[in-house]
């Protein structure tokens, strides 16, 4: 028998042991014993914004009970007993000891955080900068809405939104140092000569960073999003862009405007995880002293309209989570604004009465996460199901059948993309991860034929979202809105039909599933043409 | 499954335990072998049947083999054990080598110029988690049973008890049936040893989630850049991570398993003596995954003529060995070569550098192995043999391109450093050296106040260690939607 370092000839009292022996039973016992006690409490959504994993479908094979499994685990994971409190208490724990709470943030300096998932602050300071032909394509992209929007008559400004390390250098952790260009410069300067209009945010955040005030700052401490001083800023530097160009806008004073505290504190990864009395932040909010004469109504859930604003254009905002605060303070300067969270451009956005001007929001981010290359332009007409299910079963022309059981993956990455092909999936598969939402599979080469095609996708996403497929000409990514489509699928098991103009199909396919950092499973991609 | 999951801790692991308490001593095993089957299934599916047909397939011929040595046949034992060798080394060597090997022929028919695309591929081959450990025991059963070191196992359902028994299953320790074959037949559970169990498995636990898991992410980054981007130090950080990360995370397994096997009333041999205060690479392979160096002495390295042979014989063999070594971790030439380093060493060492070695100041003999070692776990992590050359570049500041660069510190933060901090300190054997002052304190009925102390203090961590896991466990489900940048 072996012998036990910790046993001795002399081992402890006995009740020491039976303290051991309960407590471990406690550990093993406690989180079923909470979850019958209080009920099963589900904090997936206020913890982490998702959907909670749902329950596993009950096996009918083998194959079934692979992903039965796995799903218990998942749903499992989700609702054992006490698992809010163990992550909130795990969050805590690391931050108090100069920790991140979360492996998408890094600590800087003086408590302030910055967003850091999928490389962000690399691509910020020049180590990952955007291949040439990324950086052409979002000029093309932005050049193409311009164009689209000029015909119309209507002025189209891009606002780009620096991140926040451009504001709080000073503040961003040991071995974050500049080396290069950040995407944001990048793009800008690919935009130089351009006859889009482009708005540079940095200098006047830089200004309202510099009136900066203790707890007042321009960016949220704890968060990743500028505080309303900062989009008030914001709004200030776009309406003085429009207001020679665009009738009808009233430019707010800044001296009308009075700070008040708000018991919400605003943009906080703490708030998020309740963990706000332990690690507070101050929010102070900014309203005109006469108050706010714009008022919202929300049309869905990434729609809002703003009406009711001092001024007399129409407006139309297509942002990111930046535009949330922005909002505001440009409606009421404006008079209507329509509010889309969205990157893309949508003709029928235009239809009934046309705005007075489009303005894009992007991100700096957006430059990291959204591939200009998977962006479509307009929705096309859509074929029933039954319609398409008929005309693919109907077509023995296979011009393309990808195996996807097997160690020699036959697909190839693009960007930042895992492969991991066949074990650990049930019925065996394409396992994918993406870290950024740049990353794309390039199919084989499939059998060129004049005419339309109809592509079989079947597909698991943990999301409900989107996947975009593109045509690349010799393989290569090019921005061409015509060779793009953008499929909606739904969390879980797709089985997608996806018919494909002759455009898309003069090239190879490449499909980029969906958001970063997330699995997705192929398990069958078919390609069939048809006759139309 | 794994043994940090939420549902092995609070669903199976609860179960199995409550079952093998209220069942009668008959029935342990059964439970034991039942538990460890839905185990294995759980993850790994249909391929339970693979473990089941090679419990079967060993368990016959341990039989036969104990009934040829009965009969006084040596020849037909010994024509049974190649016939087990066959069948274990063969099933490990298609599971996990072949696809490896068949897509390295094809590549290298292809720089020939010939017809690659014509070698078959294994399409949809999967490998069964812990085959390599499987595999090994079921092998090492019928060899003992052919030296007489312990008897054939009387009953199938013992055997496979034995050979899937989870607590081991897939990440070791390697165990030997004579190890636990009385254990199988007659054991009983007491409080102390449930109490001792518990404890142990807990220290795994959190070796596991508290450092290997934390000391991850940054693994991941750093090795994740090409070596030319980064500095010598952030190259260095990189491979004493990993060497934390693997120790950690290897020992932590072992802890568990060995934790586990107390729980159920089986004691199981330690796999991890703090290896890395060893001054040799010797010393290093006595404490380091000591089943498996055991293993291959054992069934490979001795039958070979051990340290019997000729000097030079004995060298090769050494290297043959810790090539072989090296290869047991995966199907990659990264492998074989951090075996093969070790090897190197190893064969010097026996061929007098060990006597040059002991002159030295020990901490320069400590500083040779950690150089050794560290370098090895280079190529060892490294995806494929350039990047592991060009990380040891890295290291001595031969590698750097003219693009970005990544410092040390770009991937350290508070929490990093504690971490680290602890991993080096928990690589020191103090908690023995604790232990033996306990034990002194302990025998001596003066100091009997003071002992307790010490064991309150112990019990105090204890359960320290095992909130801090179930916080770190907890954190292993958290998955941010990424919208929700965050």
């Amino acid at each position: 028998m072996a012998a036990d370092p910790i046993r001795a000839q002399h081992p402890p009292p006995r009740v020491l042991d039976a303290c051991v022996a309960a407590a471990f039973a406690l550990f093993l016992g406690l989180p079923a014993f909470v979850q019958a006690w209080k009920g099963p409490r589900v904090e997936a959504r206020e913890l982490e914004a998702r959907v909670p994993e749902p329950a596993p479908r009950a096996p009918r094979d083998l194959d079934g009970l692979r992903a039965f499994t796995r799903g218990f685990d998942a749903w499992f994971g989700d609702r054992f007993g006490l698992r809010g409190s163990l992550l909130r208490l795990g969050a805590l724990a690391r931050w108090s000891v100069g920790g991140s709470p979360s492996p998408l943030l890094a600590r800087g300096r003086g408590e302030w955080v910055f967003w850091d998932g999928g490389g962000a602050l690399d691509a910020w300071r020049g180590a990952r900068p955007l291949p040439t032909d990324t950086v052409q394509a979002w000029r093309a992209l932005l050049e193409d809405r311009q164009a689209f929007l000029a015909e119309r008559g209507v002025p189209y400004l891009v606002v780009l939104v620096p991140s926040k390390p451009h504001l709080y250098p000073e503040r961003l952790p040991r071995g974050v140092e500049r080396c290069g260009q950040s995407r944001l410069e990048q793009v800008l300067a690919a935009l130089e000569g351009s006859p889009v209009g482009v708005l540079d945010l940095r200098a006047a955040l830089g200004a309202a960073r510099a009136a900066d005030e203790g707890p007042d700052t321009t960016y949220y401490r704890l968060g990743l999003h500028w505080t309303p001083r900062g989009a008030q800023a914001a709004a200030e530097a776009i309406v003085a862009r429009l207001a020679p160009a665009v009738p009808g806008i009233e430019p707010l004073a800044r001296a009308e405007f009075v700070s008040r505290e708000l018991a919400d504190q605003g943009d906080s990864w703490a708030r998020r995880m309740g963990l706000e009395r332990w690690i507070p932040q101050r929010r102070i909010d900014y309203e005109p002293e006469p108050g706010w004469t714009v008022q919202r109504e929300r049309i869905g859930r990434l729609e809002e309209t703003w009406s009711g604003g001092r001024g007399r254009a129409r407006g139309l905002l297509l942002h990111d989570s930046f535009g949330v605060a922005l909002q505001r303070p440009l409606a009421e300067s404006l008079g209507e604004l329509r509010c889309l969270e969205s990157y893309d451009l949508d003709p029928s956005q235009l239809a009934g009465p046309a705005p007075d001007v489009v303005i894009q929001l992007l991100a700096e981010e957006a430059l990291t996460r959204f591939s200009p290359f998977f962006t479509p332009f307009g929705p096309r007409p859509a074929t029933s199901r039954a319609e398409l299910e008929r005309r693919f079963d109907a077509s023995s022309d296979v011009l393309l059948r990808v195996v996807l059981r097997t160690n020699q993956p036959p697909v190839r990455p693009i960007g930042d993309v895992r492969i991991v092909a066949g074990r650990d999936w049930a019925g065996g598969g394409l396992r994918v991860v993406t870290e950024d939402e740049a990353g794309a599979l390039l199919l084989p080469g499939h059998r060129q034929r004049d005419g339309a095609g109809i592509l079989r996708l079947s597909y698991h996403a943990p999301h409900t979202s989107f996947l975009d497929l593109v045509s690349a000409p010799g393989g290569r990514l090019r921005y061409d809105p015509a060779r793009a489509r953008r499929v909606p699928v739904e969390r879980g098991s797709n089985d997608l039909l996806i018919e494909l103009e002759p455009e898309l199909l003069a090239g190879r396919l490449v499909i980029r599933p969906g958001l970063h950092g997330r699995q997705f499973v192929f398990q069958h991609i078919e390609l069939r043409g048809i006759d139309r | 499954m794994v043994f940090s999951a939420p549902v092995f801790l609070f669903l199976f692991l609860p179960l199995a335990l409550a079952l093998h308490a209220v069942l009668g001593s008959r029935a342990r095993n059964g439970v034991l072998l039942l538990a460890s089957l839905v185990f294995y299934a759980w993850g790994e599916g249909a391929l339970v049947v693979l473990l089941l047909g090679s419990a079967a397939v060993n368990h016959q011929l341990g039989r036969a083999v104990g009934r040829a040595r009965a009969a006084g046949r040596p020849a037909r034992s010994k024509r049974l054990v190649a016939a087990a060798i066959a069948f274990d080394i063969g099933l490990l060597v298609f599971l996990k080598y072949a696809p490896w090997l068949l897509a390295s022929l094809a590549q290298g028919l292809d720089a020939l110029g010939l017809p690659g695309w014509r070698v078959p591929r294994l399409e949809g081959l999967r490998l069964p988690l812990g085959v390599s450990f499987f595999t090994f025991q079921a092998l090492s059963y019928v060899i003992d049973v052919h030296r007489g070191a312990v008897g054939a196992a009387p009953g199938l359902a013992r055997f496979a008890t034995y050979l899937a028994f989870f607590p081991q299953l897939v990440a070791g320790p390697i165990v030997r049936y004579r190890d636990v074959d009385e254990q199988l037949a007659r054991r009983s559970v007491t409080l102390a040893g449930f109490a001792s169990g518990a404890r142990r498995f807990v220290i795994g636990l959190a070796k596991k989630v508290l450092v290997a898991d934390a000391l991850r992410p940054l693994v991941d980054a750093l090795f994740a850049h090409q070596a030319s981007e980064l500095t010598p130090g952030a190259a260095w950080l990189a491979v004493v991570a990993f060497g934390l990360l693997i120790y950690f995370d290897f020992s932590g397994y072992s802890d568990m398993a060995i934790g586990l096997g107390r729980m159920f009333g089986i004691e199981l041999l330690e796999n991890f003596r703090h290896p890395y205060v060893a001054r040799s690479v010797r010393e290093f392979w006595q404490r380091w995954h000591i089943s498996l160096s055991t293993w291959f002495r054992d069934y490979v390295y001795v039958p070979l003529g051990g340290n019997r042979a000729t000097a030079r014989r004995t060298f090769l063999n050494i290297l043959l060995v810790f090539g072989l070594v090296g290869l047991w971790h995966g199907a990659s030439l990264t492998f074989v070569v951090a075996g093969l380093l070790h090897g190197l060493f190893l064969g010097l060492e026996h061929l007098g550098l060990d006597r040059r070695l002991e002159r030295l100041p020990a901490p320069l003999r400590h500083a040779y192995l950690l150089a050794i070692v560290l370098v090895s776990w280079a190529f060892f992590r490294a995806d494929d043999l350039s990047r592991g050359a060009a990380h040891v570049g890295a290291m001595l500041g031969l590698v750097q391109g003219g693009g970005a660069v990544f410092d040390a510190w770009r991937y350290v933060d508070g929490h990093v450093l504690l971490v680290l901090a602890a991993g080096i300190l928990g690589c020191v054997p103090w908690v023995p050296r604790v232990a033996a002052l306990r034990e002194r304190l302990a025998a001596d009925p003066r100091r009997a106040r003071a002992a307790l102390g010490l064991d309150l203090v112990a019990l105090a961590s204890w359960a320290l260690l095992l909130l801090g896991s179930a916080t770190a466990l907890a954190s292993g489900t958290f998955q941010p939607f990424v919208y929700f940048r965050f």
